[in-house]
């Protein structure tokens, strides 16, 4: 009999680790026993399903609404570094970190915009600072990985065209927009003009990005 | 009329500066109501239309005060929000109000100039912990919860002082049937009332407006204290969408409050009759019991001294409900001493919240110096 192993990201509750495992019928019906591994017995025919079930060890997240200033959410590192998240009613976000053992945490201040930005970072999609790039992973397609990415038009580039530059032929990647002074410009045909200061999305697989910026854009 | 504009003006310009220096404004508001009115210059005089914007800011004060205060949290947690609040209490009320008895003041006076000396400003405390970026400290939720306390303390210092000339049982009465009444409005009337600040018109800000305004129209009508009924009507709504109603009742409470210091600059006379002596005194005791006060807390609740340095840095500040309190129920001697005492806590409670991490830092490097130089095997 196949036991086919799950992987269930339960909602994170504070300092509990522990790995159990879930007994199912076939109609799919999922009994929640974590005890049953303590020698008990099911009746024939059931399917067992392992499902092991990581609750986040001792995240301990903490959420309190303080009124006149906002809602906190403070997490604890495993490492014992505290950090702290004030959303304001002023809109600002307030963001601390306090190193495990230090007295006075060091605080940054942000704009929603900002915050977002940061966010992004932490969740890993933006790898370079002033250029970002955004992977998106496909897994039911053989795991297709798709970066965008922006690059700033260099002075050297203003006034050659896409066919020009020779950017499908040479790399692969496709530009797909061009941001020229707030106004953007979705799929710019072949005879696109470049300005200097245009930002361009660039399209690919990562590879095809990283020829881009080798072969374009160094020239 | 003139005048107003004058003063209105006046404050815009402070505004900018003290938002540039980043320190409160509200002592500056006050300096420019004296400096433009009685004492000073003389330009501006409180008249009818002064009078009723200073109202405004009042009720829209004690309206939002209202909304902020969220009950069930306090009952969910008392501890907290009990121990330093009763220790504030004990300790600034009865300074306070022991040093204003000792000073010549009646009874009374007493206890209205204690309740004064006694609650902080929660405006200037909660701002300046944002600009100070304060929040992550522990400190920082245990004088969230003291204003809190402040807050209810207030309450039943207006219940006290505006029942004190009437029939009790029925004055209790008239509150409890205002009370129910306002609640079952907001419980079985929510649907329609978070229907009304959904829209995108003009009608959630006009109905908050006509609310606050309605409530203290009945409120004086069936004599009762409309201070009171305001901040009920701000805790009722509460329970509906408390972040829609501030944000329909924030442009006036911010309009209206500014006026509301001004005027009560203005009708300040710090010319004839004024005891310097005892504004000294009230002055200086001010930030001193704040400094026994917080010591006590700190170490009550955070076993540390350092704490109680934090909190007494961040709670010197007197402001708003101080001059409510003055305005409310004060004689003109009170309002002077009062006023006094807001603005010189209220800077000075500026400077020790910017510099507090500046003086824990100095404090604990001189006491790690102390042990560097300790040597025991010296003495033999």
């Amino acid at each position: 009999m196949q036991t086919p192993l799950f992987l269930f990201f339960g909602h994170v509750q504070e300092g509990v680790s522990r790995t159990s495992i879930w007994c199912g019928d076939p109609g799919g019906r999922i009994l929640i026993d974590p005890f049953l591994v303590s020698g008990e017995k099911c009746a024939s025919g059931t399917t067992i399903y392992l499902g092991i079930v990581f609750l986040m060890s001792a995240m301990a997240l903490r959420s309190v609404n303080l009124p006149g200033v906002g809602t906190k959410y403070e997490i604890e590192t495993d490492k014992g570094d505290t950090i702290a998240v004030f959303f304001t009613k002023t809109g600002s976000i307030q963001m601390y970190t306090l190193q495990n053992g230090c007295q006075t945490p060091s605080a940054a201040e942000m704009s929603p915009v900002e915050a977002r930005r940061l966010g992004n970072i932490l969740t890993g999609a933006i790898i370079e600072a002033d250029q970002e790039s955004v992977e998106i992973a496909f897994s039911a397609l053989a795991d297709l990985r798709i970066t965008i990415h922006t690059f700033f038009i260099p002075k050297s580039f203003s006034g050659k065209t896409i066919e020009n530059l020779q950017v499908r032929a040479k790399t692969g990647a496709t530009i797909i927009a061009v941001c020229r002074h707030d106004k953007n410009i979705i799929n710019p045909p072949p005879s696109f003009a470049f300005e200097e200061g245009d930002a361009a999305l660039v399209i690919g697989e990562s590879d095809q990005i990283k020829k881009f910026e080798r072969e374009i854009m160094v020239e | 009329m003139e005048g107003f504009i004058i003063a209105l003006f006046v404050c815009l310009i402070l505004a900018l500066i003290s938002k540039y220096l980043s320190i409160p404004a509200i002592p500056f508001y006050i300096i420019a109501g004296i400096i433009l009115g009685k004492t000073g210059l003389g330009i501006v005089h409180s008249d009818e239309i002064s009078l009723f914007f200073s109202d405004m800011g009042l009720l829209f004060l004690l309206f939002f005060m209202g909304l902020e205060l969220k009950l069930d949290r306090i009952i969910a947690n008392p501890q907290r929000v009990l121990t330093g609040g009763l220790i504030g209490l004990t300790v600034d009320m009865g300074i306070g109000f022991t040093a204003a008895y000792l000073l010549g003041f009646t009874l009374m006076e007493s206890f209205i100039v204690g309740a004064a000396f006694y609650i902080t400003s929660t405006a200037i405390i909660i701002t300046s912990l944002i600009e100070n970026r304060k929040l992550m400290s522990r400190e920082a939720e245990t004088i969230i919860w003291v204003t809190v306390f402040e807050d209810i303390v207030l309450i039943f210092i207006l219940a006290v002082l505006s029942a004190s000339d009437q029939n009790l049982l029925l004055f209790f009465v008239k509150i409890a049937l205002a009370l129910v009444f306002m609640y079952a409005v907001s419980f079985y009337g929510k649907e329609f009332l978070v229907s009304i600040l959904e829209r995108d018109d003009e009608i959630p800000i006009l109905f908050t407006f006509a609310a606050v305004l309605t409530t203290a129209a009945f409120a004086i009508y069936f004599g009762i204290p409309e201070t009171l009924m305001v901040i009920a009507l701000g805790a009722a709504f509460a329970t509906t969408d408390p972040d829609a109603f501030e944000q329909h009742a924030r442009p006036f409470r911010d309009v209206f409050m500014v006026m509301f210091f001004v005027f009560f600059g203005v009708t300040i006379d710090f010319t004839s009759g004024v005891d310097w002596y005892i504004i000294a005194v009230i002055c200086t005791l001010a930030v001193v019991s704040k400094l026994i006060s917080g010591m006590i807390i700190g170490v009550v609740i955070h076993g540390s001294t350092l704490s109680g340095l934090e909190i007494w840095a961040n709670m010197i500040s007197r402001g708003e409900f101080s001059i409510a309190l003055a305005v409310l129920y004060g004689s003109p001697v009170i309002a002077t001493t009062i006023a006094a005492m807001v603005i010189f806590t209220s800077i000075i409670g500026a400077f020790t919240a910017k510099y507090s991490t500046w003086m824990r830092r100095g404090i604990i490097s001189r006491s790690r110096k102390k042990a560097l130089m300790y040597h025991p095997h010296n003495g033999r």
